[in-house]
């Protein structure tokens, strides 16, 4: 995956004060978009389902309209059960979608036929979900989801391909236990049974006392 | 600010968008079908993270070497519709052309207000819009469509074409379809529907049935002959009493009008009016090829030796299409005609009857007739079959198979080729040697620059093409051929340009051939070589003119020409032509021949016709040094004789029911008077009697009509609808038959008189009557007058 930025490209084609302007504006456009993967819960169990969000963020005025992430996970521990595309890139009617499980690692991309002014009006400058990915988590112990490369496409692909930070999220998967009723329960419950012995005791003394 | 930065951005990769959008078309069109959607993105995604096969790997967009989204949201801002979206697929059309050409049968064009209605059967048809078209109606001066065939043809398959056209006999072609040609020629002639020679060759004859026909039912014998040319083939349709005519659905049709139109194979605008072309598509069932019974549909190449329609309709236009029972049908070949297989047909040979039904376009094989000599008409054979259907009726031989297209390319005589606005005014005659012997006029399918190609073309014969100027008078080129189709693109090379050499050639081809037809062909008199000695005679004197002794040698041939066919006419007249008119043909109109009362006692056409041919010959074997050995007096004068004598024995009483009344009868006796005359009858007092038998027959009308009046007068007639005439008066109707007859045989009178051929008192009886006619107006005895 080329996570370069297409700098010689637009060298190539570009020329002077033109290719100047463009830098600085796609350095300042760049800068801001950030895309992550995030996920609601770090500490799932054994069994459970863990989902991770591929989030876009701060786009501005800018739109996404493609992208392409290496999502690498470790197949000891999670094992890819589904995978789902979020809308505001054509919905899979105006786009192409493809999620494919490398063994170590998911492709997950997506490239919109939308043009940048019917995806402005789709995104409108929002934080939103380009997919999800749900794993289902075999055993038990300390396990990373990452993205490995990226390449995502902005309005005009030439100037604006733009890649995220490759943040890495940490889950420790837990073991699965009997459930422990709570202190106050063993408490209560080990009152209740020293009051039943001291009551039995007293019952028995003046019955068989008298 | 960082609203500003996106506009600049924007307008930034627009610029750029622009300057890279040419040679992105051209990259991403990844599956090559000249268009780039979602398929072309689609394909650059699951390529993604894949090297570029090279450079020019269209699905590179920005030639990286690395195929990746990049590419394909590149590519997509080069995409040909909006959201990627895939283009419609366009028709499938094809390559195969058709041209379409409406003309008439006459040189002159179709009216610029009739309109042509086509209809097609078989494979599907569209105009340039791509719509398919059927039907199509042609309007304007130009009657002319290139259509398009939707599909490729299959081999074998066949596009059935029908025109239709106000005041124009039905006509139709088909045309047989093969994947190896691409482009048709079809031209349809339409003959105009009216009385009469309609193009040379072509005869229309028709005839109210009226009074015949009652709730679809013949109630009295229908009989028509066409009036044909001396020498040209006629044809005669009976229909018995107690005959039921139905239309194309099967319901009874009170028909008003028979006609028929005859075409004569040996003229070429008949031939070229025949539906279909002499190449067609016909269901041949039962017809015997090579004595192989055939089952179905297959090509015919027709050698024609005789054809014609017939149509029955009512006033509506409704056509009657069967008959309850047969009805006869006589159809006429030339003597002299030859089959496919170059014999001369005589007495019991058989010709294969084909029908064509105008509204499928198809021929259909329908029985075998025996040849005849019957005495009704002169120098023809006869064939005789029964029919219980209407259609163009054909006598024809097949012969051969076609050659799909064969090349000609035209260039002038300094090598120049033509362009095709030049061989656009040249005119084309295929010659045929070898049976079946063809000579025929054409139009040339694809006219292109350089060259024009001859789309089936009969194959498998030798002969020539010869390039004529649009007079079609002078030679300008020609090709000789073994076999038009030697391969299947077949070419060849003609210098086009009037040259003396190749004109004295073609005259001289000329000029022996018409020396060797057979003496029964040199029989029809020089009618039948006329345009042929019209053009060595015309070449004669080009090269006569330029000193070219093979001038005089052409001119020589030319009047050994006229000898031998004037000769052979004049010598014929005598032994064949004299004995079987005198014993067979009324000399004057047919209906009034033999006591008949109808018709006004004209000479018959035929003997018009014949009168005119012996003078033709005569005239130009004279000429032509011809020495008196005929005398054309007395083989006419035996014929006007005859005329005479039925015209004197021939004394009409119904001309006051007539459109021309007594005069035409007193025109048509002095005709036969003036004629007698010119030829020098001397032999009698026949041209005067026939002076003197005006006044008897102009009284018996005037006669005849005054009974009738006094009939009405003193009968009660019914005129329908509870309406009656009552005793003594008459209706208006009658009294302005009385008053033409009377003004009629009252001008007569006075002419007659100023030559004493009419006399006082037969004068006094007109106006007698006249005096009659108008004390019933003054004394209201006619019923129905007018006011005022």
């Amino acid at each position: 995956m080329n996570y370069k930025l297409p700098i010689k490209k637009l060298i190539n084609k570009a020329a002077g004060s033109l290719l100047i302007a463009f830098l600085v504006l796609w350095q300042n456009q760049a800068s801001a978009t950030i895309i992550s993967i995030e996920a609601s819960t770090f500490s799932p169990n054994q069994g459970d389902t863990l989902t991770i969000d591929l989030w876009v963020r701060d786009l501005g005025l800018d739109v996404v309209s493609g992208y392409d992430v290496d999502i690498n996970f470790d197949p000891a521990i999670l094992s890819l059960q589904s995978a789902s595309f979020g809308s505001l890139l054509g919905g899979g009617i105006d786009s192409i979608q493809d999620a494919v499980d490398f063994g170590n690692y998911i492709n997950f991309a997506e490239i919109s036929f939308l043009s940048e002014f019917d995806l402005s009006s789709l995104q409108g400058g929002t934080d939103f979900i380009l997919g999800s990915l749900s794993f289902l988590t075999e055993q038990t112990g300390t396990t990373q989801i990452s993205i490995a490369n990226a390449l995502v496409t902005g309005a005009d692909p030439f100037i604006e391909s733009f890649s995220g930070p490759a943040n890495t999220l940490t889950f420790d998967i837990n073991s699965t236990q009997v459930p422990e009723p709570n202190i106050w329960l063993l408490m209560v419950f080990g009152l209740f049974v020293v009051y039943r012995q001291q009551k039995h005791s007293t019952n028995c003394q003046s019955r068989f006392g008298e | 600010m960082r609203h500003s930065n996106t506009a600049l951005k924007l307008l930034f990769s627009l610029i750029l968008s622009t300057l890279c959008f040419s040679a992105l078309a051209t990259k991403c069109d990844v599956d090559q079908d000249n268009d780039i959607d979602r398929l072309d993105i689609s394909q650059i995604f699951k390529d993604r993270g894949k090297s570029a096969v090279n450079i020019d790997d269209p699905r590179d967009a920005d030639s990286n070497m690395l195929i990746n989204i990049t590419d394909g949201r590149l590519c997509q801002r080069s995409c040909t519709l909006p959201r990627c979206a895939e283009p419609e697929p366009e028709p499938e059309i094809s390559e195969y052309k058709i041209v379409v050409a409406i003309s008439n049968a006459n040189p002159t064009k179709l009216e610029a207000s009739s309109s042509v209605k086509l209809n097609f059967s078989g494979p599907e048809l569209v105009n340039e819009d791509i719509e398919t078209v059927n039907p199509l109606t042609l309007t304007g001066p130009i009657k002319l469509a290139t259509l398009q065939l939707r599909a490729t043809p299959e081999e074998g398959q066949d596009i059935k074409i029908v025109a239709n056209a106000d005041g124009y006999i039905d006509t139709g072609a088909s045309i047989l379809l093969s994947p190896n040609q691409q482009h048709y020629y079809v031209e349809l002639m339409l003959v105009k529907d009216e009385d009469g020679e309609a193009a040379p060759g072509i005869l229309v004859t028709s005839q109210s049935i009226q009074n015949n026909i009652k709730d679809g039912k013949v109630v009295s014998p229908i009989e028509l002959t066409s009036e044909v040319a001396f020498g040209s083939p006629a044809i005669r349709v009976s229909i018995p009493a107690g005959t039921e005519m139905t239309g194309s659905t099967g319901n009874l049709i009170d028909a008003t009008k028979l006609k028929v139109v005859t075409y004569d194979p040996y003229e070429a605008q008949a031939l070229d009016a025949y539906p279909g072309g002499l190449n067609v598509i016909a269901d041949a069932t039962s017809f015997s090829i090579n004595g192989e019974v055939q089952d179905g549909e297959r090509e015919i190449n027709f050698k024609s030796a005789g054809f014609a329609a017939i149509n029955i309709e009512d006033d509506a236009g409704n056509k009657v299409k069967r008959f309850s029972q047969d009805i006869e049908v006589a159809m006429q070949v030339k003597w002299g005609t030859q089959d496919a297989e170059g014999n001369t047909i005589k007495v019991g040979d058989t010709i294969p009857i084909w029908s064509y039904d105008e509204d499928t376009g198809k021929w259909s094989y329908e029985k075998e007739g025996t040849v005849q000599d019957l005495y009704f008409l002169d120098g023809m054979f006869d064939l005789i079959f029964p029919i219980n259907h209407l259609s163009y009726f054909n006598l024809d031989w097949h012969f051969g198979a076609k050659c799909p297209s064969a090349q000609f390319v035209l260039s002038d005589l300094d090598g120049k080729l033509l362009d095709a606005d030049e061989i656009s005014k040249l005119s084309f005659l295929l010659t045929i040697d070898s049976p079946p012997a063809i000579n025929r006029w054409f139009f040339p399918g694809s006219i292109n620059n350089n060259n024009f190609h001859f789309i089936n073309a009969p194959a498998g014969f030798s002969g020539r093409l010869n390039v004529f100027d649009q007079t079609r008078t002078t030679i300008m080129g020609v090709a000789e051929f073994t076999n038009i189709c030697q391969t299947e693109q077949a070419q060849y090379d003609i210098n086009v340009g009037q040259d003396d050499d190749l004109s004295f050639e073609h005259a001289m081809e000329l000029a022996n051939l018409l020396l060797s037809r057979p003496l029964d062909f040199k029989q029809h008199g020089i009618s039948e070589a006329e345009s042929d000695i019209s053009t060595i005679i015309t070449t004669a004197a080009r090269l006569l003119a330029i000193g070219d002794e093979r001038g005089q040698e052409l001119f020589d041939i030319a009047t050994e020409i006229i000898h031998q066919y004037a000769e052979a006419f004049l010598d014929n007249v005598d032994p064949i032509y004299e004995q079987r008119l005198l014993d067979h043909l009324p000399f004057i109109d047919p209906s009034a021949a033999f006591g008949g009362s109808e018709g006004y006692g004209c000479i018959h056409p035929e003997v018009l016709n014949l009168i005119g041919e012996i003078v033709k010959n005569h005239v130009a074997y004279e000429q032509f040094g011809g020495t008196g050995i005929y005398s054309i007096s007395d083989s006419i004068l035996q014929f006007l004789d005859r005329a005479g004598r039925e015209y004197l024995s021939f004394s009409p009483d119904g001309l006051a029911y007539t459109a021309l009344g007594v005069s035409e009868f007193v025109r048509c006796g002095f005709d036969i008077s003036a004629k007698l005359q010119f030829f020098g009858y001397d032999g009698g007092t026949l041209d005067q009697e026939i002076l003197d038998h005006f006044e008897s027959v102009v009284l018996l009308n005037v006669d005849k009509m005054r009974k009738d009046i006094d009939l009405e007068l003193s009968t009660n007639i019914n005129l329908g609808s509870d309406l009656f005439k009552p005793v003594g008066v008459i209706t208006y109707s009658t009294a302005a038959t009385f008053d033409f007859i009377l003004q009629d045989a009252l001008q007569v009178a006075t002419d007659l008189m100023a030559i004493s051929k009419f006399s006082t008192e037969g004068l006094a009886e007109i106006n007698v009557q006249i005096a009659f006619l108008q004390s019933l107006r003054d004394n209201g005895k006619v019923l129905g007058a007018p006011a005022g």
